[in-house]
Protein backbone atom coordinates (compact mmCIF):
# COMPACT_ATOMS: atom_id res chain seq x y z
CA UNK A 1 0.00 0.00 0.00
CA UNK A 2 2.39 2.34 0.92
CA UNK A 3 4.52 1.68 -2.03
CA UNK A 4 1.34 2.79 -4.03
CA UNK A 5 0.82 6.32 -2.09
CA UNK A 6 4.54 6.59 -2.96
CA UNK A 7 4.18 5.99 -6.41
CA UNK A 8 1.25 8.10 -6.59
CA UNK A 9 3.17 11.10 -5.10
CA UNK A 10 5.72 10.92 -6.79
CA UNK A 11 4.22 10.69 -10.51
CA UNK A 12 2.05 14.03 -9.40
CA UNK A 13 5.04 15.84 -8.37
CA UNK A 14 6.99 14.66 -11.81
CA UNK A 15 3.81 15.49 -13.77
CA UNK A 16 3.87 18.89 -12.22
CA UNK A 17 7.33 19.29 -13.37
CA UNK A 18 7.18 17.55 -16.61
CA UNK A 19 3.77 19.45 -17.43
CA UNK A 20 5.65 22.79 -17.58
CA UNK A 21 8.61 21.44 -19.06
CA UNK A 22 6.64 20.42 -22.05
CA UNK A 23 4.29 23.39 -22.44
CA UNK A 24 7.15 24.99 -22.60
CA UNK A 25 8.75 23.18 -25.12
CA UNK A 26 5.26 23.12 -26.97
CA UNK A 27 5.17 26.88 -27.41
CA UNK A 28 8.95 27.88 -27.64
CA UNK A 29 10.90 25.00 -29.00
CA UNK A 30 13.17 24.94 -26.19
CA UNK A 31 14.13 22.51 -23.80
CA UNK A 32 14.23 24.65 -20.79
CA UNK A 33 17.19 23.44 -19.12
CA UNK A 34 16.74 25.55 -16.03
CA UNK A 35 13.35 24.06 -14.96
CA UNK A 36 15.51 22.17 -12.47
CA UNK A 37 16.94 25.67 -11.05
CA UNK A 38 12.99 27.24 -11.21
CA UNK A 39 11.76 24.22 -9.20
CA UNK A 40 14.91 24.56 -6.30
CA UNK A 41 14.16 28.26 -6.11
CA UNK A 42 10.35 27.40 -5.41
CA UNK A 43 11.52 25.30 -2.66
CA UNK A 44 13.88 28.25 -1.47
CA UNK A 45 11.21 30.87 -2.33
CA UNK A 46 8.36 28.89 0.19
CA UNK A 47 11.16 27.97 2.94
CA UNK A 48 11.75 32.14 3.29
CA UNK A 49 7.81 32.59 3.40
CA UNK A 50 7.31 30.17 6.15
CA UNK A 51 9.92 31.80 7.79
CA UNK A 52 8.05 34.84 7.29
CA UNK A 53 4.51 33.69 8.40
CA UNK A 54 5.06 30.39 10.20
CA UNK A 55 2.33 28.86 7.17
CA UNK A 56 3.22 26.39 4.38
CA UNK A 57 0.05 26.76 2.84
CA UNK A 58 0.77 30.83 2.12
CA UNK A 59 4.19 29.53 0.50
CA UNK A 60 1.97 27.19 -1.18
CA UNK A 61 0.20 29.89 -3.15
CA UNK A 62 2.76 32.74 -3.27
CA UNK A 63 6.09 30.90 -3.87
CA UNK A 64 4.83 29.43 -7.24
CA UNK A 65 3.45 33.26 -8.38
CA UNK A 66 6.24 34.60 -7.48
CA UNK A 67 8.78 32.19 -9.72
CA UNK A 68 5.91 32.47 -12.37
CA UNK A 69 6.48 36.06 -12.21
CA UNK A 70 9.88 35.87 -12.10
CA UNK A 71 10.14 33.22 -15.23
CA UNK A 72 7.82 35.87 -17.44
CA UNK A 73 10.27 38.10 -16.57
CA UNK A 74 13.43 36.17 -17.55
CA UNK A 75 11.36 35.29 -21.22
CA UNK A 76 11.02 38.76 -21.60
CA UNK A 77 14.12 39.88 -20.88
CA UNK A 78 16.95 37.30 -22.16
CA UNK A 79 14.61 34.49 -24.52
CA UNK A 80 12.59 37.05 -26.81
CA UNK A 81 16.12 38.59 -28.10
CA UNK A 82 17.08 35.44 -29.33
CA UNK A 83 13.94 34.03 -30.85
CA UNK A 84 14.80 34.64 -34.18
CA UNK A 85 18.19 32.93 -33.87
CA UNK A 86 19.17 29.58 -34.16
CA UNK A 87 17.53 27.11 -31.14
CA UNK A 88 20.92 26.88 -30.21
CA UNK A 89 21.21 30.44 -28.36
CA UNK A 90 17.87 29.94 -26.48
CA UNK A 91 18.80 26.37 -25.35
CA UNK A 92 22.25 27.83 -23.98
CA UNK A 93 20.68 30.80 -22.36
CA UNK A 94 18.42 28.01 -20.65
CA UNK A 95 21.63 27.13 -19.46
CA UNK A 96 22.73 30.39 -18.35
CA UNK A 97 19.56 30.90 -16.26
CA UNK A 98 20.75 27.78 -14.05
CA UNK A 99 24.36 29.41 -13.16
CA UNK A 100 22.74 32.81 -12.50
CA UNK A 101 19.65 31.40 -10.29
CA UNK A 102 22.28 29.33 -8.63
CA UNK A 103 24.48 32.12 -7.79
CA UNK A 104 21.67 34.25 -6.73
CA UNK A 105 20.06 31.45 -4.36
CA UNK A 106 23.81 31.31 -2.96
CA UNK A 107 24.15 34.84 -2.33
CA UNK A 108 20.64 35.29 -0.44
CA UNK A 109 20.31 31.46 1.45
CA UNK A 110 24.16 30.46 1.26
CA UNK A 111 25.01 27.07 1.51
CA UNK A 112 23.53 25.39 4.02
CA UNK A 113 20.93 22.59 4.04
CA UNK A 114 16.88 24.10 4.51
CA UNK A 115 13.81 22.68 5.87
CA UNK A 116 10.39 23.32 5.40
CA UNK A 117 8.45 21.46 8.51
CA UNK A 118 5.43 18.94 7.20
CA UNK A 119 2.09 21.47 7.70
CA UNK A 120 0.91 20.59 10.88
CA UNK A 121 -2.98 19.15 9.35
CA UNK A 122 -0.49 16.52 7.81
CA UNK A 123 1.71 15.94 10.06
CA UNK A 124 0.42 12.47 11.15
CA UNK A 125 0.61 9.38 9.70
CA UNK A 126 -2.85 7.45 8.70
CA UNK A 127 -3.56 3.96 8.86
CA UNK A 128 -4.55 3.27 5.17
CA UNK A 129 -5.39 -0.84 4.53
CA UNK A 130 -3.27 -1.47 7.30
CA UNK A 131 -0.17 0.15 7.17
CA UNK A 132 0.49 3.44 8.27
CA UNK A 133 0.97 5.70 5.46
CA UNK A 134 2.73 9.56 5.63
CA UNK A 135 -0.65 11.88 5.67
CA UNK A 136 1.51 14.69 3.51
CA UNK A 137 1.84 12.25 0.99
CA UNK A 138 -2.11 11.62 0.40
CA UNK A 139 -2.34 15.28 0.56
CA UNK A 140 0.39 15.55 -2.52
CA UNK A 141 -1.87 13.09 -4.20
CA UNK A 142 -4.87 15.17 -3.48
CA UNK A 143 -3.61 18.07 -4.96
CA UNK A 144 -1.37 16.81 -7.78
CA UNK A 145 -4.86 15.60 -8.82
CA UNK A 146 -6.14 18.53 -8.42
CA UNK A 147 -3.76 20.46 -10.16
CA UNK A 148 -3.51 18.23 -13.14
CA UNK A 149 -7.19 18.12 -13.45
CA UNK A 150 -7.08 22.16 -13.72
CA UNK A 151 -4.44 22.28 -15.92
CA UNK A 152 -5.98 19.91 -18.23
CA UNK A 153 -9.08 21.80 -18.15
CA UNK A 154 -7.30 25.14 -18.77
CA UNK A 155 -5.21 23.55 -21.93
CA UNK A 156 -8.88 22.08 -23.27
CA UNK A 157 -11.76 23.74 -21.93
CA UNK A 158 -10.27 27.50 -21.74
CA UNK A 159 -10.30 30.25 -24.48
CA UNK A 160 -6.37 30.84 -23.08
CA UNK A 161 -5.98 27.15 -23.67
CA UNK A 162 -7.14 27.08 -27.23
CA UNK A 163 -5.17 29.96 -27.99
CA UNK A 164 -1.86 28.58 -26.23
CA UNK A 165 -2.36 25.22 -28.03
CA UNK A 166 -3.05 27.11 -31.85
CA UNK A 167 0.01 29.23 -31.21
CA UNK A 168 2.10 26.07 -30.36
CA UNK A 169 1.13 24.14 -33.43
CA UNK A 170 1.17 26.87 -35.98
CA UNK A 171 2.55 30.41 -34.90
CA UNK A 172 2.68 32.34 -37.68
CA UNK A 173 -1.32 31.70 -38.38
CA UNK A 174 -2.18 32.50 -35.16
CA UNK A 175 -0.49 35.71 -35.43
CA UNK A 176 -2.44 36.14 -38.31
CA UNK A 177 -5.11 36.05 -36.27
CA UNK A 178 -4.79 39.12 -34.32
CA UNK A 179 -3.37 36.91 -31.63
CA UNK A 180 -0.42 38.36 -29.82
CA UNK A 181 2.14 35.23 -29.96
CA UNK A 182 5.03 37.22 -28.05
CA UNK A 183 2.52 37.46 -24.92
CA UNK A 184 1.46 33.97 -25.36
CA UNK A 185 5.09 32.86 -25.30
CA UNK A 186 5.40 34.61 -22.60
CA UNK A 187 2.52 33.59 -20.58
CA UNK A 188 3.36 29.99 -21.06
CA UNK A 189 6.85 30.23 -19.87
CA UNK A 190 5.07 32.11 -16.81
CA UNK A 191 3.16 29.18 -16.63
CA UNK A 192 6.15 26.55 -16.55
CA UNK A 193 8.07 28.63 -14.46
CA UNK A 194 5.55 28.51 -11.64
CA UNK A 195 4.63 24.38 -12.21
CA UNK A 196 7.81 24.24 -11.57
CA UNK A 197 7.95 26.40 -8.28
CA UNK A 198 5.09 24.14 -7.11
CA UNK A 199 6.28 21.16 -7.59
CA UNK A 200 9.32 22.43 -5.25
CA UNK A 201 6.96 23.80 -2.66
CA UNK A 202 5.79 20.68 -2.66
CA UNK A 203 8.43 18.78 -2.41
CA UNK A 204 9.77 21.04 0.05
CA UNK A 205 8.59 19.25 3.20
CA UNK A 206 10.03 16.02 2.22
CA UNK A 207 13.54 16.73 1.08
CA UNK A 208 16.26 18.84 1.87
CA UNK A 209 16.34 22.35 0.25
CA UNK A 210 19.69 22.36 -1.27
CA UNK A 211 21.45 23.62 -4.44
CA UNK A 212 21.60 20.63 -5.97
CA UNK A 213 17.52 19.60 -5.35
CA UNK A 214 16.72 20.40 -9.41
CA UNK A 215 19.68 18.15 -10.47
CA UNK A 216 18.25 14.80 -9.44
CA UNK A 217 14.53 15.70 -10.37
CA UNK A 218 15.09 17.35 -13.52
CA UNK A 219 16.54 14.14 -15.31
CA UNK A 220 13.48 12.02 -14.40
CA UNK A 221 11.52 14.65 -15.77
CA UNK A 222 13.63 14.70 -18.69
CA UNK A 223 12.52 11.02 -18.87
CA UNK A 224 9.20 11.80 -18.22
CA UNK A 225 8.78 14.05 -21.08
CA UNK A 226 10.61 12.21 -23.43
CA UNK A 227 8.53 8.92 -22.42
CA UNK A 228 5.02 11.12 -22.72
CA UNK A 229 6.17 12.65 -25.86
CA UNK A 230 7.88 16.06 -26.58
CA UNK A 231 5.02 18.89 -25.77
CA UNK A 232 2.17 16.20 -25.23
CA UNK A 233 0.83 17.09 -21.98
CA UNK A 234 -1.89 14.08 -21.92
CA UNK A 235 1.53 11.89 -22.57
CA UNK A 236 3.30 13.81 -19.86
CA UNK A 237 0.62 12.60 -16.72
CA UNK A 238 0.90 8.90 -18.17
CA UNK A 239 4.80 8.93 -18.55
CA UNK A 240 4.95 10.40 -15.27
CA UNK A 241 2.55 7.81 -13.55
CA UNK A 242 4.51 4.78 -15.40
CA UNK A 243 7.58 6.31 -14.02
CA UNK A 244 6.63 7.39 -10.34
CA UNK A 245 4.77 3.72 -9.62
CA UNK A 246 8.22 2.00 -11.36
CA UNK A 247 10.57 4.04 -8.81
CA UNK A 248 8.46 2.95 -6.20
CA UNK A 249 8.31 -0.50 -7.18
CA UNK A 250 11.93 -0.30 -7.39
CA UNK A 251 12.54 0.97 -4.03
CA UNK A 252 10.48 -1.50 -2.42
CA UNK A 253 11.76 -4.53 -4.30
CA UNK A 254 15.04 -4.20 -5.87
CA UNK A 255 16.36 -0.49 -4.51
CA UNK A 256 19.83 -1.38 -6.10
CA UNK A 257 18.17 -1.42 -9.26
CA UNK A 258 15.71 2.06 -9.39
CA UNK A 259 18.20 3.70 -11.60
CA UNK A 260 18.48 1.55 -14.28
CA UNK A 261 14.33 0.89 -14.23
CA UNK A 262 14.62 4.72 -15.18
CA UNK A 263 16.78 4.14 -18.29
CA UNK A 264 15.49 0.96 -19.72
CA UNK A 265 12.06 2.50 -19.88
CA UNK A 266 13.63 5.29 -21.52
CA UNK A 267 15.15 3.60 -23.81
CA UNK A 268 12.57 1.00 -24.44
CA UNK A 269 10.62 4.20 -25.45
CA UNK A 270 13.30 6.28 -27.66
CA UNK A 271 13.17 2.53 -29.54
CA UNK A 272 9.62 1.40 -30.22
CA UNK A 273 8.29 4.66 -30.32
CA UNK A 274 10.67 7.55 -30.62
CA UNK A 275 8.16 10.16 -30.64
CA UNK A 276 6.53 9.17 -27.16
CA UNK A 277 4.92 5.95 -26.19
CA UNK A 278 1.87 8.13 -26.15
CA UNK A 279 2.07 9.98 -29.53
CA UNK A 280 -0.58 10.43 -31.56
CA UNK A 281 -0.05 9.47 -35.35
CA UNK A 282 1.39 11.91 -37.10
CA UNK A 283 1.73 14.58 -34.00
CA UNK A 284 5.37 13.91 -33.03
CA UNK A 285 5.32 17.12 -30.97
CA UNK B 1 -9.16 54.51 -52.44
CA UNK B 2 -7.20 51.30 -51.80
CA UNK B 3 -8.25 48.89 -49.16
CA UNK B 4 -4.38 47.06 -49.20
CA UNK B 5 -1.52 47.93 -51.21
CA UNK B 6 2.16 47.32 -51.76
CA UNK B 7 4.34 50.04 -52.74
CA UNK B 8 7.93 48.86 -54.67
CA UNK B 9 8.54 46.30 -52.20
CA UNK B 10 11.50 43.93 -51.87
CA UNK B 11 11.46 41.01 -50.04
CA UNK B 12 14.50 38.69 -48.99
CA UNK B 13 14.49 35.06 -47.80
CA UNK B 14 17.96 34.79 -46.09
CA UNK B 15 20.53 36.79 -48.98
CA UNK B 16 18.18 35.59 -51.64
CA UNK B 17 15.52 38.32 -53.03
CA UNK B 18 12.37 36.69 -53.42
CA UNK B 19 10.61 39.82 -54.75
CA UNK B 20 11.86 42.94 -56.52
CA UNK B 21 10.00 46.34 -56.90
CA UNK B 22 6.52 44.55 -56.67
CA UNK B 23 3.79 47.07 -56.55
CA UNK B 24 0.29 45.40 -56.23
CA UNK B 25 -2.77 47.02 -54.66
CA UNK B 26 -6.68 46.26 -53.91
CA UNK B 27 -9.63 48.94 -54.19
CA UNK B 28 -12.11 48.49 -51.33
CA UNK B 29 -14.69 45.98 -51.95
CA UNK B 30 -12.70 44.98 -55.17
CA UNK B 31 -11.45 41.42 -55.99
CA UNK B 32 -8.17 41.52 -57.80
CA UNK B 33 -5.74 38.12 -58.62
CA UNK B 34 -2.51 37.42 -58.78
CA UNK B 35 -1.39 35.15 -61.21
CA UNK B 36 1.83 33.48 -61.80
CA UNK B 37 3.79 29.79 -62.08
CA UNK B 38 5.21 28.25 -59.03
CA UNK B 39 7.88 29.60 -57.75
CA UNK B 40 7.02 33.35 -58.87
CA UNK B 41 6.56 34.85 -55.57
CA UNK B 42 2.82 34.76 -54.88
CA UNK B 43 3.03 33.27 -51.85
CA UNK B 44 5.97 35.44 -50.53
CA UNK B 45 4.24 38.40 -51.52
CA UNK B 46 0.69 37.47 -49.75
CA UNK B 47 3.38 36.72 -46.60
CA UNK B 48 4.55 40.21 -47.10
CA UNK B 49 1.14 42.19 -47.06
CA UNK B 50 0.34 39.89 -44.03
CA UNK B 51 3.16 40.87 -42.43
CA UNK B 52 4.53 37.61 -42.23
CA UNK B 53 7.80 38.37 -44.31
CA UNK B 54 9.63 41.45 -43.82
CA UNK B 55 9.00 44.21 -46.57
CA UNK B 56 12.91 44.89 -46.60
CA UNK B 57 12.11 48.76 -48.81
CA UNK B 58 9.06 49.91 -49.98
CA UNK B 59 5.86 50.05 -48.12
CA UNK B 60 3.04 48.14 -47.02
CA UNK B 61 -0.33 49.92 -47.07
CA UNK B 62 -3.80 50.05 -45.65
CA UNK B 63 -6.76 52.22 -46.35
CA UNK B 64 -3.86 54.91 -47.15
CA UNK B 65 -1.76 54.27 -44.07
CA UNK B 66 1.52 53.12 -43.75
CA UNK B 67 1.36 50.15 -41.72
CA UNK B 68 4.87 49.00 -42.90
CA UNK B 69 6.41 48.50 -39.60
CA UNK B 70 3.14 46.82 -37.92
CA UNK B 71 3.25 43.28 -36.61
CA UNK B 72 1.23 40.34 -38.38
CA UNK B 73 -0.85 40.44 -35.21
CA UNK B 74 -1.63 44.35 -35.47
CA UNK B 75 -2.66 44.04 -39.48
CA UNK B 76 -4.89 40.95 -38.35
CA UNK B 77 -6.64 43.42 -36.26
CA UNK B 78 -6.59 45.97 -38.62
CA UNK B 79 -8.85 44.01 -40.80
CA UNK B 80 -6.54 42.05 -43.01
CA UNK B 81 -6.75 38.22 -43.19
CA UNK B 82 -4.71 35.67 -44.61
CA UNK B 83 -6.13 31.98 -45.97
CA UNK B 84 -2.94 30.17 -46.48
CA UNK B 85 -1.59 27.47 -49.29
CA UNK B 86 -2.04 24.24 -47.76
CA UNK B 87 -4.67 25.56 -45.76
CA UNK B 88 -2.94 25.24 -41.90
CA UNK B 89 -5.54 24.03 -40.17
CA UNK B 90 -4.87 23.44 -36.67
CA UNK B 91 -4.70 19.62 -36.59
CA UNK B 92 -4.57 20.06 -32.59
CA UNK B 93 -7.97 22.04 -32.58
CA UNK B 94 -11.77 21.01 -33.10
CA UNK B 95 -13.41 22.59 -36.22
CA UNK B 96 -15.22 24.63 -34.00
CA UNK B 97 -12.30 25.83 -32.05
CA UNK B 98 -10.51 26.22 -35.79
CA UNK B 99 -13.43 28.84 -36.08
CA UNK B 100 -13.68 30.67 -33.06
CA UNK B 101 -9.61 31.18 -32.57
CA UNK B 102 -10.24 33.78 -35.25
CA UNK B 103 -12.98 35.76 -32.90
CA UNK B 104 -10.24 35.82 -30.53
CA UNK B 105 -9.08 39.11 -31.38
CA UNK B 106 -12.56 40.72 -30.99
CA UNK B 107 -13.63 41.95 -34.18
CA UNK B 108 -17.25 41.94 -34.66
CA UNK B 109 -19.38 41.99 -38.18
CA UNK B 110 -21.85 40.54 -40.50
CA UNK B 111 -19.51 36.94 -40.21
CA UNK B 112 -20.40 35.14 -36.90
CA UNK B 113 -20.28 31.38 -36.46
CA UNK B 114 -24.26 30.82 -37.55
CA UNK B 115 -23.91 32.61 -40.62
CA UNK B 116 -20.29 30.16 -41.58
CA UNK B 117 -22.51 27.09 -40.68
CA UNK B 118 -25.57 28.36 -42.86
CA UNK B 119 -22.45 29.24 -45.53
CA UNK B 120 -20.73 25.43 -45.08
CA UNK B 121 -23.69 23.13 -43.26
CA UNK B 122 -20.60 20.73 -43.44
CA UNK B 123 -18.23 22.53 -40.90
CA UNK B 124 -21.16 22.56 -38.33
CA UNK B 125 -21.86 18.36 -38.82
CA UNK B 126 -18.16 18.23 -38.06
CA UNK B 127 -17.67 20.90 -35.38
CA UNK B 128 -16.58 18.64 -33.04
CA UNK B 129 -13.84 16.79 -34.75
CA UNK B 130 -10.45 17.27 -35.04
CA UNK B 131 -9.20 19.60 -37.80
CA UNK B 132 -7.04 17.30 -39.02
CA UNK B 133 -9.89 15.08 -39.59
CA UNK B 134 -11.10 17.20 -42.89
CA UNK B 135 -10.87 16.32 -46.81
CA UNK B 136 -9.05 18.97 -49.03
CA UNK B 137 -12.74 20.99 -49.53
CA UNK B 138 -13.40 21.04 -46.28
CA UNK B 139 -10.31 22.07 -44.80
CA UNK B 140 -10.63 24.91 -47.23
CA UNK B 141 -13.73 25.45 -46.57
CA UNK B 142 -12.61 25.68 -43.05
CA UNK B 143 -9.75 28.02 -43.66
CA UNK B 144 -11.97 30.43 -45.68
CA UNK B 145 -14.24 30.71 -43.22
CA UNK B 146 -11.39 30.98 -40.42
CA UNK B 147 -10.50 34.22 -42.33
CA UNK B 148 -14.22 35.29 -42.84
CA UNK B 149 -14.55 35.12 -38.73
CA UNK B 150 -12.01 37.73 -38.50
CA UNK B 151 -14.42 39.90 -40.25
CA UNK B 152 -11.70 41.55 -42.51
CA UNK B 153 -11.83 44.42 -44.84
CA UNK B 154 -9.29 42.71 -46.79
CA UNK B 155 -9.11 38.80 -47.76
CA UNK B 156 -5.88 37.05 -48.48
CA UNK B 157 -6.21 33.59 -50.80
CA UNK B 158 -3.44 31.84 -51.43
CA UNK B 159 -5.01 29.29 -54.24
CA UNK B 160 -7.93 28.36 -52.53
CA UNK B 161 -9.00 25.58 -55.72
CA UNK B 162 -5.65 23.77 -56.06
CA UNK B 163 -6.34 20.23 -55.35
CA UNK B 164 -10.14 20.41 -55.50
CA UNK B 165 -12.84 18.27 -57.15
CA UNK B 166 -14.62 20.89 -59.68
CA UNK B 167 -17.83 20.43 -58.02
CA UNK B 168 -16.31 21.79 -54.84
CA UNK B 169 -14.50 24.62 -57.25
CA UNK B 170 -17.36 25.90 -58.20
CA UNK B 171 -19.32 25.47 -54.62
CA UNK B 172 -16.42 27.51 -53.39
CA UNK B 173 -16.53 30.59 -56.50
CA UNK B 174 -19.86 30.93 -55.17
CA UNK B 175 -18.63 31.52 -51.44
CA UNK B 176 -16.14 33.81 -52.68
CA UNK B 177 -18.63 35.75 -54.69
CA UNK B 178 -21.02 35.87 -51.73
CA UNK B 179 -18.49 37.19 -49.27
CA UNK B 180 -16.62 40.08 -51.81
CA UNK B 181 -20.84 41.31 -52.08
CA UNK B 182 -20.87 42.07 -48.70
CA UNK B 183 -17.87 44.24 -49.26
CA UNK B 184 -14.91 42.37 -48.61
CA UNK B 185 -11.61 43.20 -50.90
CA UNK B 186 -10.28 40.01 -51.74
CA UNK B 187 -6.94 39.58 -53.15
CA UNK B 188 -6.87 35.67 -54.72
CA UNK B 189 -3.88 33.99 -55.55
CA UNK B 190 -4.12 31.78 -58.28
CA UNK B 191 -1.80 29.51 -61.00
CA UNK B 192 -3.95 29.86 -63.84
CA UNK B 193 -6.58 32.00 -65.42
CA UNK B 194 -9.73 30.27 -65.14
CA UNK B 195 -11.38 30.88 -61.28
CA UNK B 196 -9.39 34.82 -61.80
CA UNK B 197 -11.16 35.37 -65.04
CA UNK B 198 -14.31 34.51 -63.08
CA UNK B 199 -14.05 36.31 -60.11
CA UNK B 200 -11.36 39.04 -60.33
CA UNK B 201 -11.65 42.98 -61.95
CA UNK B 202 -8.21 43.54 -62.16
CA UNK B 203 -5.35 41.19 -62.87
CA UNK B 204 -1.46 41.00 -61.81
CA UNK B 205 0.70 38.63 -63.43
CA UNK B 206 4.39 38.03 -61.56
CA UNK B 207 7.30 36.13 -62.75
CA UNK B 208 10.68 35.22 -60.85
CA UNK B 209 9.33 37.85 -58.31
CA UNK B 210 8.75 40.86 -60.26
CA UNK B 211 5.06 42.12 -61.72
CA UNK B 212 5.11 41.56 -65.22
CA UNK B 213 1.82 42.27 -66.52
CA UNK B 214 -0.97 44.02 -64.82
CA UNK B 215 -4.41 45.16 -66.25
CA UNK B 216 -8.42 44.72 -66.34
CA UNK B 217 -9.67 41.80 -66.94
CA UNK B 218 -11.13 42.52 -70.40
CA UNK B 219 -7.32 43.44 -71.05
CA UNK B 220 -5.90 40.34 -70.07
CA UNK B 221 -8.66 38.52 -72.39
CA UNK B 222 -7.31 40.87 -75.55
CA UNK B 223 -3.51 39.22 -74.72
CA UNK B 224 -4.51 36.22 -73.46
CA UNK B 225 -1.80 33.99 -75.42
CA UNK B 226 0.72 36.20 -73.97
CA UNK B 227 0.05 35.89 -70.51
CA UNK B 228 -0.70 32.10 -71.11
CA UNK B 229 2.93 31.96 -72.08
CA UNK B 230 4.23 33.93 -68.79
CA UNK B 231 2.69 31.36 -66.33
CA UNK B 232 2.83 28.16 -68.43
CA UNK B 233 5.40 25.63 -66.86
N1 LIG C 1 10.81 30.08 -46.53
C1 LIG C 1 11.56 30.23 -47.63
N2 LIG C 1 12.90 30.27 -47.55
C2 LIG C 1 13.65 30.43 -48.65
N3 LIG C 1 13.17 30.55 -49.88
C3 LIG C 1 11.85 30.51 -50.04
C4 LIG C 1 10.96 30.35 -48.93
N4 LIG C 1 9.69 30.35 -49.38
C5 LIG C 1 9.78 30.52 -50.72
N5 LIG C 1 11.06 30.61 -51.13
C6 LIG C 1 11.52 30.83 -52.51
O1 LIG C 1 10.98 32.04 -52.96
C7 LIG C 1 10.52 31.91 -54.30
C8 LIG C 1 9.04 32.25 -54.37
O2 LIG C 1 8.33 31.26 -53.64
P1 LIG C 1 6.75 31.36 -53.42
O3 LIG C 1 6.41 32.74 -53.03
O4 LIG C 1 6.36 30.28 -52.51
O5 LIG C 1 6.21 31.06 -54.89
P2 LIG C 1 4.72 30.77 -55.38
O6 LIG C 1 3.79 30.93 -54.22
O7 LIG C 1 4.49 31.75 -56.47
O8 LIG C 1 4.74 29.37 -55.91
C9 LIG C 1 10.83 30.49 -54.72
O9 LIG C 1 12.04 30.52 -55.42
C10 LIG C 1 10.99 29.75 -53.44
O10 LIG C 1 11.90 28.70 -53.57
MG1 LIG D 1 2.59 29.52 -53.36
Amino acid sequence: MSTIVIGLSLSFLLFLLAAGLTLIFGMLGVINFAHGALYMLGAYVCFQIVNWTGSFWIGLLVAPLVVAALGGAMEIAALKPVYERDHIYQLLLTFGFILVIEEAVKIVWGLDYKQVPTPDLFSQPVALFGSQIPSYRLFIIGFGATVSLALFLLLERSRLGMVIRAASSDADMAQSLGIDVAKVRTAVFALGAGLAALGGVVAAPLVPIELGMGFSVIIDCFVVVIIGGLGNIRGAILAALLLGMARAAGFTYAPEWVELITFVLLIATLMTRPAGLFSRKGRAA
Amino acid sequence: MSALALENCDVFYGKAQALHHVSIDVGRAEVVSLIGRNGAGKSTLLKAAMGLNAVRSGRRMFDDRDVTALKPHELGRLGIAFVPENRRIFPNLTVEENLRIATVMGRTGPWTLERIYELFPRLEERASQGGDTLSGGEQQMLALSRGLLTNPEVLLLDEPTEGLAPLIVDHLVEAIRVINAEGIAILLVEQNLKVPLKLARRQFVIDNGRVVWSGTTAELQANRARIETLISV
